[in-house]
């Protein structure tokens, strides 16, 4: 059975149709790559997925489960952590405060008053191997907001690591990014789809057709090809979109 | 911060008349300052609407004192939980809207409350007030009374000692980080699993209980209350302390706080119009620090 799987989501903001009755079947522990040029409505089916918009029609399973229209913060206990295109960190809290919260929200009453910050030992644990893991470990205590645009995207990730999710959606992680971060970025990508489901939205199609086990092409709301990497480059329409002949 | 307290505790023998009973208002205001930076500086709810729980909190003590014969410590309790509850029916309202409508429909159950105040004088006495006559206070076979100026503020000490150590903990807690999470950007903590609404909530009622208790405090002091307490004052002098002092931090406002007395007391000594003076200070001081005084000192 696939974990995440989209059943004809169409979304339609006003008279603009941004997704047109999309299917997508993730497997368990696949790297599923999603392409497609600017506008083809690639981040608006991660909203879709995440809570952040309502779909206009059509369904989404997690886990077997109907989480169709939940909000962001029930989605994410189901299972599911994001990242952004542009990063969306918290400014004022340091490296290791930003994923304690994350962390913290798993707990049974992340509220409780008489729990400490210091000395919560899992927790701590927890937050201190997601730092190495993204390779910030050095930079635990740094503000968020002082980070390298590289930093935050890693950041990102170890955000989105933190509340433990079954599937991780990542937004154009490498955009913006200087290539030797991005390098290290990928490498974190692949080392991370080795333990979890990924779906991963990129813009660079050479990164796609070289990580992913599984290509989703979109375009103008569509999906007009899926397959392995091989076969999507073979594609005469995505060729047709991407080089324009 | 420890370190101010027992100063406190010191001066309290040591000051004369004048300046101990303006320190005791001074406390009662500072345990208002810090209630309304967990619900400004921590989630970054900007309401007009504290005057509300002010109020609720002076006409607790004083009415369950009148009709009650509650006692002072119970009336106190009463008092928080008053505005814990008065929290919880406004915020369920307000909280759900973003930005200036939070602002206009709290500033809105601000002015209702002045007005239903003024009106139902039967209750509140309107702008005349309630006066209230002080029962002694028996603790473990004790009795104190707050007529006495030296019990009278120790009294208030403890209180504000209790309020910063309470909102201290709340905030180092997992809590205090949830806030400032969801005031740094509320749609991230929201895709980390936390209702930014229940927790912005939560601030909101934690704010307005405090807040209850720094006006039942304040009407200690006077012995009466008066609709007066409700106006749009009380909401925006709040606002004043947190800016001066530094949002988000709870020894800021209360350094606001003393910097709104310094000048209400000694400067306008010498010059009536201090206000323009204090008007001057508060651009200067935003212009230099965004985040206060304490901002600015922390930052260097």
């Amino acid at each position: 059975m696939a974990i995440l799987e989209v059943r004809e989501i169409t979304k339609n903001f006003g008279g603009l149709t941004a997704l047109k009755d999309v299917c997508l079947s993730v497997q368990e522990g696949e790297l599923r790559g999603i392409i497609g040029p600017n506008g083809a409505g690639k981040t608006t089916l991660f909203n879709v997925i995440s809570g952040d918009l309502k779909p206009t029609g059509g369904k989404v399973y997690l886990q077997g489960e109907d989480i169709t229209g939940l909000p962001p913060h029930k989605i994410c206990k189901k299972g599911l952590g994001r990242t952004f295109q542009l990063t969306m960190v918290f400014p004022e809290l340091t490296v290791y405060e930003s994923i304690w919260v994350g962390i913290n929200s798993r707990k049974e009453k992340p509220w409780d008053p008489f729990r400490s910050f210091e000395k919560d030992s899992d927790v701590s644990e927890r937050a201190e191997e997601l730092c190495r893991i993204v390779g910030l470990y050095e930079k635990r205590d740094e503000l968020a907001s002082n980070l390298s645009y590289g930093d935050q995207k890693a950041l990102e990730i170890a955000m989105a690591l933190s509340t433990d999710p079954a599937v991780l959606l990542l937004d154009e992680p490498t955009q913006g990014v200087s290539p030797k971060e991005a390098e290290g970025l990928i490498e974190l990508i692949v080392e991370l789809s080795k333990r979890m489901t990924i779906v991963l939205i990129e813009h660079s199609v050479d990164v796609v057709l070289r990580l992913c086990h599984k290509v989703t092409v979109l375009n103008e709301g569509r999906v007009i090809a899926e397959g392995s990497p091989e076969e999507i480059s073979r594609n005469k329409e995505v060729q047709r979109i991407y080089l324009g002949t | 911060m420890l370190f101010g307290f027992f100063i406190l505790t010191v001066l309290g023998v040591l000051m004369p008349r004048g300046p101990r009973s303006l320190a005791m208002q001074t406390m009662a205001f500072c345990i208002f300052a810090m209630a309304y930076d967990l619900c400004f500086g921590y989630t970054n709810q900007c309401s007009l609407g504290h005057s509300v729980f002010f109020g609720v909190g002076a006409y607790g003590v004083v009415l369950s004192l009148l009709h009650l014969q509650s006692g002072i410590l119970l009336g106190l309790l009463i008092a928080f939980v008053a505005g814990m509850v008065v929290a919880f029916l406004m915020g369920s309202i307000c909280v759900r809207l973003t930005e200036a409508y939070f602002v206009i429909v709290t500033a809105l159950f601000s002015a209702i409350f002045h007005l239903l105040s003024l009106d139902m004088t039967w209750l509140t006495g309107g702008d005349d007030g309630l006066s209230v006559t002080l029962p002694d206070i028996s603790v473990g076979g004790v009795r104190l009374s707050l007529y006495d100026p030296m019990t009278n503020y120790y009294f208030i000490l403890v209180f504000f000692l209790a309020s910063y150590l309470l909102m201290r903990r709340i905030t180092e807690a997992p809590l205090g980080k949830v806030f400032i999470s969801i005031r740094e950007n509320e749609k991230r903590a929201a895709f980390l699993g936390y209702d930014p609404f229940r927790y912005k909530l939560a601030a909101f009622v934690l704010s307005g209980a405090f807040t209850a208790l720094a006006g039942s405090i304040y009407a200690l002091t006077l012995r009466y209350a008066t609709a007066d307490l409700f106006g749009l004052y009380w909401s925006i002098i709040p606002i004043v302390w947190c800016l001066i002092g530094g949002v988000g931090t709870l020894v800021g406002p209360c350094i606001g706080v003393a910097l709104m007395f310094f000048f209400q007391y000694y400067v306008s000594a010498w010059w009536t119009h201090y206000l323009i003076l204090f008007g001057v200070l508060i651009l200067v001081i935003l212009r230099t620090s965004r985040k206060g005084l304490l901002g600015y000192l922390l930052g260097r």
